[in-house]
């Protein structure tokens, strides 16, 4: 059950998917919520804190000109050691964050 | 991330993933797209042109892409006329509107203060739509039989 949010700018995809995890996960799912925004906000939406958004590292190696999945890693390892455990179990994978301006 | 996407089903199924995508179209419009994988997309509407139009694209994107299934979330509906709206452009497009989560001014109060609508107004009338939205989802994707 993949979901992917999509929308103009501005439209209520952040909230919306930061809700929809959470009221997934108190109903009994195992929920996994990805930021895919390159200027992410979703943690702190689904209630991190703005400390605890800050702590969250990007998971696809952006050194390349492409961003990409680690190699060799399955997706239960790239969870247990990029996921952050979210509000109601979830856990937050933060896919990219533009860190470095012109490095593609 | 695609290859996440497409892996994860396997490793944990059962597992609901949701991938809160980046404003703009790159998502599906990349090479290989990075959405490609998802069973559902969700576009999320609000009855303005400029966001229908939006919307119309990334509907036209995701069909080349073969998402196999396409749906609208509405937002802000003031009223009637704009739920009305939204699920006729869904219609014209032979999608569902899932839902359509009225304006609240709990969401936007919740941003100013850096929380979760869900902690700061868990009985809202947009957490309640939501709600009603994880169920929809539940009862599409729940394994036959």
């Amino acid at each position: 059950m993949r979901l992917g949010i999509s929308g103009k700018g501005g439209v209520g995809k952040t909230t919306t998917s930061a809700v929809l995890s959470r009221t997934l996960a108190r109903r009994g799912h195992r929920v996994i919520a990805i930021d895919c925004d390159s200027d992410p906000n979703l943690g702190a939406n689904i209630g991190l804190g703005e400390e605890g958004a800050a702590k969250l590292r990007p998971f696809l190696d952006q050194s390349g000109p492409r961003r990409r999945v680690p190699e060799g890693l399955s997706p239960t390892q790239l969870l247990e050691q990029y996921g952050t455990p979210g509000p109601d179990g979830i856990t937050i994978l933060l896919g990219a964050m533009a860190e470095k301006a012109g490095s593609g | 991330m695609r290859d996440f996407i497409e892996r994860i089903e396997k490793d944990l199924p059962g597992t609901f993933v949701v991938a809160d995508m980046e404003a703009g179209l790159e998502h599906l419009s990349w090479a290989g797209g990075t959405l490609r994988y998802v069973d559902i997309l969700l576009v999320v509407v609000q009855p303005t042109a400029k966001v229908m139009m939006t919307a119309d694209r990334t509907h036209k994107l995701a069909l080349e892409l073969g998402i196999p299934r396409v749906a609208f979330i509405g937002n802000r509906a003031t009223g009637p006329a704009d739920v009305e709206r939204m699920e006729a452009f869904a219609a014209e497009r032979g999608c569902e509107l899932l839902v359509a989560i009225p304006e609240d001014p709990s969401v936007p109060a919740a941003d100013r203060a850096s929380r979760c609508v869900l902690d700061s107004a868990p009985d809202c009338e947009a957490v309640q739509a939501i709600g009603r939205l994880a169920e929809r989802l539940e009862g599409m994707f729940a394994p036959a039989g």
